[in-house]
């Protein structure tokens, strides 16, 4: 496959990487980053950043708050058009919403709504959004895709739907084809609100990284959107290439399912954090910070007083034996049962494993039985996010700026899919989620942290030096921190 | 580079021939083309500049002689550049959170701001704060408010400081500013907690960076021979604008003013990296081996390359221009090791990507620039960090959060 892609001729469009093409092309079903990158191509949200990072109307062209600040009323832009040519209308709003609120459909967005009652269209391009509490600035939260009504019978969507391929949205680009070599063709929208410079963008999957970086050296892609820290020193000795910051605010963690038995017990949980050396997982793949909670370590909430759990055989071993475990012949062995764990992993995920491999070779040191396996996409989805069918899970979460790991970690968060529990961290949760004072937030946060480090849901590995690589063929490059190609309407082919 | 053509002497072989580069002539040219008197220049200060040469200022400061007295000039720049940041992280947290909510009352924050206010030089911002301190629960805070408000300049000490954290603070930066003596400052640290419920409130001392900055730029300077240049941003001769004078010795157009077009700014680097590898892959050839080691072990260019990328980032920020800014320092950072400072990613880099960062709307990332100095030998910024975490903060507080998958 590299040969074929490197054979490929200098595009006049932009051609970037990606480790897993989207699972699925439709905003309520959205886990993972590049499902959000091409979310943010082909579609667009009533608000959206400007360059300074500051809300501003994208769909809206006026909007007014009630005095009660318990409704927005919203006009939209009359000149708005879905890539199929009709024209958006206020019903398009309030499905959207509709749908994302309905518990028939599952969104994974579901909590990007929960806070709006109800939406009522007034008119072909006038709604009302009724909001739970009052609500002092809503536009910072209707950053939400909007989805057109008319490609679906009710608010009861399912992922299956026929439009996760077949993708119609208002943004910059229209998804135009499916290729044979896994990548997916985008061209520009002619009726979009402003010039799209880049007539052409082609999403290529290419699942091994290293061959991500030499497509980008032979010319072959102009744009990689991570790059593995080991990787960046050999782009940034190259003058056809230059690096971006990107996604920061990124952990990888082994999560452990808590209601598997004997993964339900904290010293068991913790036994095993203390058996996993993160600095040997870590070196293989670069350089990063190793983590002690669920922050990165530059983070306002991260509690620098909360130390990483100590690689610690001792402390380990003493800890499985107050959970009833013994030795046998080398193994740990409870009931007459050895410890035996199964890690699971996406496929695709940048270096899982040889992370997952080397995680192993830990614990089976440690007298840990352990099986491995790697899931594709569709099998990610539904085992681990559907099904929760798994006892320990390696992946990787990024959050936008505002880090909110209420998803993750509250007990009725839609990403917590491990089920972890503490009605501590729901309460300090809630209070940080509620606070205006930011030495509240934060410090209420820290105690999250805390909590989330002694309660060892997951161990906590660490964040990688993070960036894109683009080519200088491209120019007027500016990437959002977490959606990417909020403006690449702006970007230019030299 | 234009290349002339030249006829070597050397068996009547016509050669082609580089024109001499001002690097020739330069202290990279003099280091690597006379590695033996590299240990001459070094003198008695070799570890002094090990230390500088690797970022630890404080370390050459401590070890003294020109490189001590280099480090301490890098030291009290970066100490204004974090000054300035802090006291714009002020003013903007102090607006954004009288626009989405109101302060609180049982609070020493208007003591703090009214200082961040002085600092900035708004006498009138800061006489606001100190009447709202001056009618704070907090006795201290009641007491240095009224102290301050009867003569609100940083130019001398306050009366009642014993016993009240906020003046002993205060009067330690006076004394810091006049005398050049920065031990009474203490370390960067909390100056004043103080509950908020259930939860606290920590105040650094907002007044800290302008006085270090007081105090290191108070040492002098040696301006010339290989004191003033080794590791720095000049080629022929020291000024503190050299970086200016190196780009257009290098033939490159420095021009950035106008619009604050970061695509211009790239192309001043790409232009300055074309200089910079044709001069190095000249030397492959003509260079020793100690010379060519010295060259690549010590990353003499990348280290030039990074101090002429910092002068130009400063200038563009004094110019208002902060996506160029932006654009120049991070192409600066050696990536190897990009949350690490060194040889090559001056303390100085962070600052300037942070007052970026902060001033272009990316307030969190400013926070990524500002952990790497904590967390470095320095181990300054923690103030700073709060208080732009607070804006961050502050920013997003009606923000939907959105997180995914790797």
């Amino acid at each position: 496959m590299l040969l074929s892609l490197m054979l490929t001729a200098q595009a006049e469009g932009l051609r970037y990487a990606e480790d897993q093409a989207p699972g699925i092309v439709n905003p309520l079903f959205s886990t993972t980053m590049s499902e959000a990158r091409v979310n943010e191509l082909l579609f667009d949200s009533l608000y959206t950043d400007d360059p300074d990072l500051a809300a501003k109307p994208n769909l809206v062209s006026l909007s007014e708050l009630s005095e009660d600040m318990m409704s927005l009323t919203l006009r939209l832009r009359d000149d708005i058009i879905w890539h199929d040519g009709e024209p958006l209308i206020a019903d398009d709003v309030v499905f959207t919403i509709d749908a994302m609120r309905d518990d028939a459909t599952m969104s994974t967005e579901a909590g990007r709504v929960k806070w709006i009652e109800r939406a009522e269209a007034t008119s072909a391009q006038t709604l009302v959004l009724y909001f739970v509490i009052p609500e002092p600035r809503p536009e910072e939260k209707l950053f939400f895709k909007i989805l057109p009504k008319h490609h679906f019978d009710s608010s009861e969507v399912h992922r299956t739907h026929s439009f996760r391929t077949r993708p119609v949205g208002t943004g910059p680009y229209a998804l135009t084809r499916y290729n044979d070599d896994n990548s997916i063709t985008f061209e520009a929208n002619a009726d979009f609100r402003s010039d799209v410079s880049i007539p052409e963008l082609v999403m290529r999957e290419v699942t091994d990284k290293s061959y991500q970086a030499k497509l980008l050296i032979y010319e072959s892609l102009e744009g990689l959107v991570r790059v593995l820290p080991r990787d960046l020193a050999v782009l940034q000795n190259n003058r056809k290439v230059e690096l971006y910051p990107y996604q920061t605010n990124s952990w990888w963690y082994v999560g452990f399912n808590l209601e598997r038995a004997p993964f339900d017990d904290v010293r068991v949980r913790r036994a095993l954090s203390h058996y996993v050396d993160v600095e040997a997982l870590l070196a293989p793949i670069g350089t990063g910070e190793i983590l002690s909670g669920p922050f990165v370590k530059s983070s306002p909430f991260y509690n620098h007083d909360t130390r990483p759990y100590d690689y610690d055989e001792m402390r380990a071993a003493a800890l499985l034996e107050e959970a009833g475990f013994t030795q046998s012949e080398g193994m740990w062995v409870r009931g007459g049962e050895p410890l035996r764990l199964t890690i699971t992993a996406h496929q695709t995920l940048e270096s899982a494993q040889e992370v997952v491999i080397n995680l192993q070779s830990q614990l089976r040191g440690a007298g840990v039985e352990v099986d491995v396996e790697f899931l594709d996409e569709a099998a990610w989805k539904a085992r681990i996010w559907r099904e929760r069918d798994y006892e320990l899970v390696l992946s990787q979460w990024s959050f936008d700026r505002n880090e909110d790991i209420r998803e993750q970690l509250h007990s009725e968060g839609a990403r917590n899919f491990g089920s972890y529990a503490n009605p501590d961290v729901d309460g300090l949760l809630e209070e940080a989620r509620l606070a205006r004072d930011p030495h509240v937030k934060k410090t209420a946060l820290r105690r999250v942290h805390r909590l989330a480090h002694e309660d060892a849901p997951m161990i906590y590995l660490w964040t990688l030096d993070s960036y894109s690589a683009i080519s200088t063929r491209v120019s007027d490059v500016v990437i959002h921190p977490f959606y990417f190609f909020t403006w690449i309407a702006d970007w230019r082919m030299r | 580079m234009i290349l002339a053509l030249s006829i070597a002497c050397t068996g009547g072989e016509p050669a082609e021939v580089a024109p001499p580069s001002p690097l020739d002539a330069s202290w990279v040219g003099d280091v690597v083309g006379d590695p033996a008197g590299f240990d001459t220049m070094l003198g008695d200060h070799r570890a002094g500049w090990i230390a500088y040469h690797r970022s630890d200022l404080a370390e050459a400061v401590r070890l003294g002689g020109p490189p001590g007295d280099r480090a301490a000039h890098s030291l009290a720049t970066l100490h204004f550049d974090l000054g300035g940041l802090n006291s714009a992280a002020w003013e903007r947290s102090m607006a954004t959170w009288q626009e989405k909510g109101e302060l609180p009352k049982d609070s020493a924050i208007a003591w703090f701001a009214a200082l961040a206010a002085l600092e900035m030089g708004d006498t009138a911002a800061a006489e606001i704060w100190l009447g709202h301190a001056g009618q704070a629960d907090d006795a201290q805070v009641r007491a240095a408010a009224t102290a301050l408000a009867a003569r609100p300049e940083l130019s001398g000490p306050l009366p009642g400081a014993l016993g009240n954290p906020l003046l002993e603070q205060f009067n330690a930066n006076v004394a810091a500013r006049s005398g050049g003596q920065r031990d009474g400052l203490g370390i960067d640290d909390a100056i004043w907690v103080e509950a908020a419920g259930d939860h606290q409130r920590e105040f650094y001392d907002p007044l800290r960076h302008y006085s270090l900055g007081a105090v290191y730029a108070q040492v002098g300077l040696v301006q010339s021979g290989a004191g003033a240049m080794l590791f720095g941003a000049c080629l022929e001769e020291y000024s503190p604008t050299c970086h200016r004078d190196t780009v257009g010795l290098l033939g490159i157009d420095g021009d950035l003013s106008g619009e604050d077009d970061p695509e211009r700014a790239r192309q001043l680097v790409r232009d300055l990296d074309v200089a910079l590898d044709a001069w190095v892959a000249e030397q492959e050839d003509a260079l020793s081996d100690d010379g060519l080691a010295l060259l690549v072990d010590l990353a003499l260019i990348p280290r030039l390359r990074a101090e002429v990328l910092l002068g130009l980032s400063r200038d563009a920020l004094a110019q208002d221009h902060p996506r160029q800014a932006l654009a120049m320092s991070q192409l600066a950072l050696d990536l190897e090791r990009p949350r690490e400072v060194g040889p090559v990613n001056l303390p100085g880099l962070y600052a300037v990507l942070a007052t970026a960062n902060l001033r272009t709307g990316r307030t969190r990332e400013a926070l990524d620039n500002l952990h790497v100095l904590t967390g470095s030998p320095l181990d300054e910024a923690h103030g700073v960090k709060e208080i732009v975490g607070d804006l961050a903060i502050l920013q997003g507080l009606d923000r939907q959060g959105d997180s995914k998958e790797n």
